[in-house]
């Protein structure tokens, strides 16, 4: 019964890649989860209660989901200008402007933090215009904001930029001819089109900016209360040998991640299936 | 309401894709821009439509209803335009595609909702699709894709109605069934239309008036009977149809080409200068034996009745290949084998040397 109605594959190894991928995943991905969930669980009720109620982790919980999302945000509309230039206008020096897009991924997020923070401390290039104004970035929340937006910005052109190069531009061109202004273009013909691409480089900038910690910690000045973030406290905890707390602060950050991403994902089913729908 | 455009040249970079070209269709009419791809047809289209800019020239002009539009954007030239590949809103159903022209308008000319609704209707009852308003375009067919798309470029009250290959990629069947839909269609509404294509059946069957383009000029403009029957040019010749070719010379002002003597009626042409013959295949026909007028003999080489004609191949003893149609009642009459000797006969011919045509 159960071999007559097994689908047929024309793609031979079919069980040898499952079992592949199942094995990875855990070696790789579920392994660690499942470690940090065995000693989330063994844990007592009092330590997240204590955790849950610590001013500094609240405010480092809303710092960074804050900046997080601020910075995908940022992404998302930069990165679409970026991309849509660069597959949209041939200009000279394209290849390199387009290089260019990688380094933040190539580059050690150290590094980043400390250039960024040379560059926006009062002495710095950029800080000594903006310090007068009273506009501080380095060692203030924004720092934060900056570092993460500049770590996640490939991941919004990389994933925009094979949407946009797919977008003939002959739906423009229809809107065109039938008196739509550029305006009205952007809204109901190419953003629609876009969307699903908008989110998930949305979606890859703002998970890289949950995660980040190298570049935040040199740009943000790691004041307590003020920019310090779950990360580098879980850091602080583990080098004060707390590893309950730093446990429990670990798994609370994951879970709230993975609600965030999974939420998005679903919108992101939602639109693929209408997508489908309409394709 | 008319279009005009007059001394219009466009260059891509170094590729010349028109030169030099004007061209006036009157209002009402179907005309037909027929040339292979790369002839400029296609910018031609798109600089009627605003999509592209004619290279600027102190005469080049763009004149729709006599009045200059060089100034104005294609949004604003009420111009309907239809796409070889539709260009249909993927995420919006078909009412919304139709009703988007109406709805994009500023405020103060846009018609309200019910009105909207009722064009659309109307224009879903036209296009024969009146049940399929809330589909999306991925669930239509090509062709119901393509009347969708004409629909669209009709709501919004086009002065004149442009298609680039509109039945390009569809296959067969389909083309047949919407070239005669778009003939009643133009019947009925009148608009002044120009259709883009590469298919010369199609132009000959569908339009008042044929434009033939080659490398970016206009070769020939005339009636399809016009084109097909007195063509100005070989290119025009060979494009439209089959077509037999010889080589030959002017002798004492006559065209000479193996047996056939043709008079020159211009007789202009310099003694010995080259000659070219074209004889379409349906103007060549088979005898056994000769009838007084001049011919040729030939092997016939291949055979095939499949077909509205019977295509019969010969070689000539000059080992050139001629292809010959014969309706099926001569081929009965006749019925020629392969391998056998036969003679061939001219009917209408036409004859191009340096400097005029027969």
């Amino acid at each position: 019964m159960a071999l007559r109605h097994r689908r047929q594959h024309f793609l031979p190894g079919f069980g040898l890649t499952l079992g592949y991928t199942v094995l990875y995943l855990s070696l790789l991905v579920l392994f660690p989860v499942a470690v940090l969930g065995f000693k989330a669980l063994s844990l007592d009720a009092s330590v997240y209660l204590n955790v849950l109620t610590d001013p500094r982790t609240l405010a480092a919980f809303k710092l960074t989901f804050g900046a997080a999302f601020a910075g995908a945000f940022l992404n998302l509309v930069f990165g679409f200008v970026v991309a849509w230039t660069l597959v949209r206008y041939p200009f000279p020096g394209r290849r390199v402007v387009d290089a260019l897009v990688d380094l933040p991924f190539a580059l050690p997020t150290a590094v980043s933090g400390i250039a960024l923070t040379t560059l926006f401390a009062r002495t710095g290039l950029v800080g000594r215009i903006l310090e007068p104004l009273g506009i501080q970035i380095a060692f203030a929340p924004a720092g934060v904001v900056v570092a993460l937006t500049f770590i996640g910005l490939p991941f919004a052109v990389r994933t925009l930029q094979p949407a946009i190069e797919d977008l003939d531009p002959e739906y423009e061109e229809a809107a065109l001819s039938l008196g739509a202004s550029r305006l009205r273009i952007f809204i109901s013909v190419i953003f629609p089109s876009l969307k699903p691409a908008m989110l998930t480089g949305f979606a890859l900038s703002l998970a890289r900016a949950l995660g980040e910690y190298g570049s935040v910690v040199f740009i943000s000045g790691n004041m307590p209360l003020r920019t310090e973030i779950i990360s580098l406290l879980i850091m602080g905890k583990l080098e004060q040998f707390d590893y309950a707390g730093a446990t429990a602060l670990a798994t609370l950050t994951l879970l709230l991640s993975f609600l965030i991403l999974l939420a998005i994902n679903i919108v992101q089913w939602r639109f693929s299936h209408k997508a489908r729908q309409a394709d | 309401m008319s279009i005009e455009v007059q001394n219009i040249s466009k260059s891509f970079g170094r590729f010349k894709a028109l030169r030099d070209v004007s061209l006036r269709v009157d209002s009402g009419e179907l005309v037909a821009l027929l040339g292979p791809s790369g002839s400029g047809k296609t910018t031609l289209l798109r600089i009627i439509a605003g999509l592209d800019a004619p290279d600027p020239g102190p005469n080049a002009r763009v004149l729709l209803s006599d009045e200059d539009v060089a100034d104005r954007s294609a949004g604003s030239r009420r111009v309907g335009f239809v796409f070889q590949h539709y260009a249909l809103f993927r995420h919006m159903t078909v009412f919304e595609n139709i009703a988007f022209g109406m709805r994009v308008r500023p405020r103060a000319e846009r018609p309200d909702k019910a009105a909207i609704r009722e064009k659309v209707t109307q224009l879903l009852r036209l296009i024969q699709l009146e049940n399929l308003g809330s589909r999306y375009p991925s669930q239509l067919s090509g062709g119901q894709r393509q009347r969708v798309a004409l629909a669209r470029a009709l709501a919004i009250e086009p002065r004149v109605l442009l298609l680039d290959e509109p039945f390009g990629a569809l296959d067969a069947r389909v083309r047949q069934d919407l070239r005669k839909w778009l003939r009643r269609l133009h019947e009925e509404i009148h608009v002044t239309s120009v259709f883009v294509t590469h298919d010369q059946e199609e132009a000959l069957e569908l339009a008042n008036r044929v434009v033939v383009m080659n490398e970016g000029r206009i070769e020939q403009i005339g009636t399809p009977d016009e084109v097909f029957h007195q063509p100005t040019t070989e290119f025009v010749m060979k494009f439209l149809g089959n077509v037999n070719l010889f080589h030959g010379r002017v002798e004492s002002g006559k065209a000479v080409f193996g047996p056939w003597r043709i008079q020159a009626s211009g007789g202009a042409s310099k003694e010995g200068a080259p000659a070219r013959l074209f004889v379409r295949p349906h103007d060549l026909d088979i005898l056994r034996e000769s009838d007084g007028s001049p011919v040729a003999p030939a092997v016939v080489r291949r055979i095939q009745s499949a077909g509205p004609h019977v295509k019969v191949e010969l070689e000539m003893q000059t080992g050139e290949t001629l292809l010959v149609e014969l309706t099926h009642e001569r081929h009965k009459i006749l019925q020629p084998e392969v391998g056998e000797q036969v003679l061939v006969s001219l009917r209408n011919v036409r004859i191009f040397t340096e400097d005029y045509a027969i």
